[in-house]
């Protein structure tokens, strides 16, 4: 064997540079100290002091670095303890060939679990165990002394690697914020504002899931928006909705700042983090991150990112809100809450192609306030827009989820029927005339004291009336005319005003006040 | 290209595969193919960063998987569909317990396919336990017979480092696949029957485990003790193993006993004797550079010679319909003793939830075990631990139900 100092300073060149990480360290170092030692196998461990357990990471033998496992548990009053916890060398007194125990400590920055306090630097200990399989050539003090060296200097390695293995997280950190700030802006001006948010989430940070709730000032709830998995999956959390009041849930005490741990949280603090969101001072949400499904601990370091993130992600979620809420503006009628003419016309191209491909039926009410007009005039606008909100309320509350009504204009509505034929049209516009014709407005500073509504409606449908969507449009308002034209108050489908049916004098109305039909001839 | 291993064979584990591969190198000699050693844990985080930093990671193009990690890494997108490259279409040539692991739930796509199984059965020395007891193969049917000759044989050989059980645990510790035939054996499970609620916390579930958990705390298996400082049952230090690979694993290659070692199922409970049946198979990650050639080492490494050479090499089961017959065939003997531990055997299911399931659990059992070792573990700690186990699944499973 060289010189224990020659042979430290070769070892010390060849492990004193740049590995990919410490794994990489340590498979060079093990195999360069089986080399020097004369060893069969080298052994690295992680020593737990508080759970008094020595738990293998890897071990060299037969040129190869392998990661296996192993656990002893050292006792309290044991030597190797000793040890382990001041230093020295330890001669396994239980193996049945030579074998040492040489500890090794270093610093490590950051890494910590988030639940855990925060350190600035923190020591880790482990050991080498240096065996001579079936040998009985057992270790001189030189070569313990050399194996401490040795031990000594994969300590600083260590350190270095684990350091500069922490700025390249440091860095992928950094460039994943900034990829993020960049979907963050994307996501101002798009529909699915939120749900880019939290992918973005899920997808630069690397959790399992993502959860985001808001807090809605009004009901005083915490309300569950959205949740991103590593699957791509996006849910709404719509159903979970939790009253905003102390002690109800850890989530509502969490954004009330009253959280204090408990036995779930506690069991969890390394998989799962919680994040309240303020806007301005004020609670805006909580965001939800957790690794339940890989169990890996999210680190101190995410939660510091995560943290100083915090007001831009409230601040992208609040955009996004508001987006929301502006297109809402721009898509929906203040008064009656029903959707805008420009909405619909989108809606009514996407529903006729639908239609027409799928050769599906569809129909169309074209709907109009009877003497608005002269509510306005005679009652005023106050009225005249109570007259609207009402109309739209009886609206909402009575069609299908797929129905798409809209205020074309002043006191026009259209009402869309997606999958409806001419009876189904029929019946909804009895429907309405009946809930609208039931509709009081109190107007107390005129002799009447209240004012009652009437509607006139058109109907027109496709294939029957129409074969395409102008001609649909075109249809329902000439129906609507023909009512208008004939006593207002009714419906009229087009077929039946202009068509064989009415032209033979049957009957027109299906629906009309007190139920009565009139023939159009009386007209 | 990267291939990672689990320690199939412990420390052999590269020198066995740098064997097997040989003649893979004289086929194809352009095809370099480099080992990675990975435990369990190891592995699985290494998965999990495969697709969280794609860009940085190290991705391995062929890896060996525990049997019900096809589900989870192929719903996160980590494996290729092997059905859609040029790999197997049907999984006709392995045996038949083993084909729903090998595709996503509910479909008859191929995400991975077996290379060796094992199955757990208890070794005995004859020599040991005819001094305990008049016929060892009646008494250790049944767990409370087995352990009375435990108890037997400790009082009998009692000090010199004896130990009536070997621990086959690689890690030297215990883990939930360890408990699971003794928890099957008394009714319970770790699933429900649909696989969609825990069942770990029930009280047949809880018997099992503390069944097996009783021969650590009476000191009946040596526990989180360093490696090699234990005798073997060679050496006469140990008389029984309860072991998932087979009988020849339990003898250093090259011995030459002048004992016989015999092979029986699991020591049985009120539910019968059940074994646990898990199989390793091979996969080929998505993000994987080398597919080609992963593929075609996939493929040889399949062939049902190849499969019992490797299986005789690490002393496990061949999962090839031909290579198992072959195995099981080779011996009267062996197809009187495995024919019956195979029928009984169990396996755990393929769904999404069932390695971060067994993850949990392990790291709950591993608690435990310091507990044990301590002298502090008690059962209300093991039924506390389970209930807290229960909630989290079941939440997880009402997440990542299949």
């Amino acid at each position: 064997m060289s010189q224990p100092t020659e042979l430290l300073y070769k070892y010390h060149k060849e492990i004193n540079q740049p590995f990919p990480d410490s794994r990489a360290l340590l498979s060079r170092a093990l195999e360069l100290m089986a080399q020097h030692l004369k060893l069969d196998q080298v052994c690295f461990f992680a020593w737990e002091p508080m759970e008094s357990l020595l738990s293998l990471q890897l071990v060299w033998r037969g040129g190869a670095c392998m990661d296996l496992e192993e656990d002893i548990a050292v006792a309290d009053d044991s030597p190797l303890r000793t040890v382990l916890e001041s230093g020295g060398v330890y001669v396994s007194q239980n193996l049945n060939y030579p074998a040492i125990y040489v500890p090794v400590r270093w610093q490590v920055s950051g890494r910590q679990p988030a639940g855990r306090p925060a350190a600035a630097k923190m020591t880790r200990m482990g050991a080498l165990r240096m065996e001579r399989l079936g040998k009985s050539w057992s270790f001189s003090s030189r070569e313990k002394e050399l194996a401490r060296g040795l031990a000594d200097e994969l300590a600083q390695n260590l350190s270095h690697a684990e350091l500069d293995q922490f700025n390249r997280e440091q860095l992928g950190r950094a460039n994943a914020l900034n990829e993020l700030t960049a979907v963050f802006a994307s996501s101002i001006r798009v529909d699915d504002g939120l749900k880019l948010i939290l992918q973005g989430i899920q997808k630069y940070f690397g959790f399992d899931r993502v959860r985001l709730y808001l807090v809605n000032h009004a009901e005083h709830k915490l309300k569950g928006e959205l949740s991103a998995d590593a699957r791509g999956h996006v849910r709404s959390l719509a159903h979970e909705q939790i009253p905003l009041q102390p002690g109800v849930h850890r989530f509502a005490d969490i954004v009330l700042g009253n959280s204090s741990g408990d036995t779930v949280t506690d069991k969890y603090r390394d998989t799962v983090l919680y994040l309240p969101l303020t806007v301005q001072g004020k609670s805006a949400g909580l965001l939800i991150v957790d690794n339940l499904l890989s169990q890996q601990p999210i680190l101190h370091d995410d939660l510091v990112s995560l943290s100083s993130f915090a007001g831009q992600i409230a601040l992208a979620v609040d955009n996004a809100m508001l987006f929301e809420r502006v297109q809402e503006l721009s898509q929906y009628d203040e008064l009656t809450k029903l959707p805008l003419r420009r909405y619909f016309n989108e809606r009514f191209q996407e529903e006729m192609y639908r239609a027409e491909r799928f050769s599906q039926p569809m129909a169309l009410i074209w709907m109009d306030i009877d003497f608005f007009k002269e509510v306005n005039d005679t009652y005023g606008h106050q009225v005249g827009d109570q007259v609207l909100r009402e109309v739209g309320r009886v609206i909402l509350s009575n069609l299908r989820k797929i129905d798409f009504p809209c205020r074309y204009g002043g006191d026009e509505i259209i009402i869309l029927l997606p999958q409806s034929k001419a009876d189904e049209a029929r019946a909804i516009a009895g429907r309405l005339m009946q809930e609208i014709r039931d509709i009081r407005i109190p107007v107390p500073f005129a002799k009447v004291g209240e004012i009652k509504i009437t509607v006139s409606q058109g109907i027109a449908t496709y294939p029957g009336d129409a074969s395409s969507g102008e001609e649909l449009l075109t249809r329902a308002d000439e129906a609507l005319y023909w009512v208008k034209s004939h006593g207002r108050g009714t419906v009229a489908q087009y077929s039946e005003a202009f068509g064989k049916k009415a032209s033979t004098g049957s009957q027109l109305f299906v629906e009309g006040e007190g139920s009565r039909t009139k023939n159009r001839q009386q007209k | 290209m990267q291939f990672w291993v689990l320690p199939n064979s412990g420390t052999q584990t590269v020198a066995h595969l740098r064997a097997l591969l040989m003649e893979f190198k004289r086929e194809h000699p352009d095809t370099r193919v480099d080992i990675s050693v990975l435990t369990r844990d190891t592995l699985w985080r290494r998965l999990f960063e495969c697709q969280r930093e794609p860009r940085t990671t190290e991705v391995a193009d062929l890896v060996q998987i525990p049997h019900y990690w096809t589900a989870l890494f192929a719903r996160l997108g980590i494996l290729a569909e092997l059905s859609s490259m040029d790999g197997p279409s049907s999984l006709e040539e392995w045996i038949e317990p083993l084909r729903p692991h090998c595709v996503l739930p509910g479909t008859s796509k191929i995400y991975s396919v077996p290379w060796c199984m094992d199955v757990t059965a208890l070794h005995y020395r004859v020599d040991h336990l005819r001094e305990v007891c008049a016929n060892p193969d009646e008494q250790l049917s049944k767990w409370d017979g087995f352990v009375a000759a435990c108890e037997a044989l400790a009082e009998k050989r009692r000090g010199g480092n004896y130990f009536p059980l070997e621990n086959a645990n690689l890690r030297g510790s215990v883990n939930i696949r360890d408990l699971l035939p003794c928890i099957w054996n008394r009714g319970g499970d770790i699933f429900n029957t649909e696989c969609t609620r825990a069942a770990v916390h029930r009280d047949e579930s809880l018997r099992g485990m503390e069944d097996f958990l009783k021969l650590f705390s009476k000191g009946l298996m040596p526990l989180m003790r360093e490696r090699g400082s234990l005798g073997t049952m060679l050496e006469g230090k140990a008389s029984m193993v309860l072991s998932r690979r087979l009988s020849q694993s339990v003898l250093p290659a090259g011995s030459q006993p002048d004992f016989e070692v015999r092979t029986l199922p699991v020591p049985g409970e009120i539910f019968g004797s059940h074994s646990f049946l898990s199989s390793y198979n091979l996969c080929i990650t998505k993000s994987s550079a080398n597919q080609r050639d992963a593929m075609t080492l996939l493929k040889w490494l399949s062939r049902p010679t190849v499969q019992l050479a490797y299986s005789r090499l690490v002393h496990a089961f061949p999962p090839s319909a031909h290579g198992f017959e072959q195995f099981i065939f080779s011996s009267h003997e062996r197809m009187r003793t495995y024919a019956g531990i195979v029928a009984g055997a169990r396996s755990l299911p393929n769904v999404m939830v069932c390695g971060t399931y067994v993850a949990v659990l392990d790291q709950v059992i591993s608690r435990l075990a310091m507990e044990l070792v301590k002298g502090t573990y008690s059962s209300g700690m093991l039924m506390q631990e389970m209930v807290k186990v229960q909630v989290e699944m079941d939440y997880l499973m009402s997440l990542y139900g299949d």
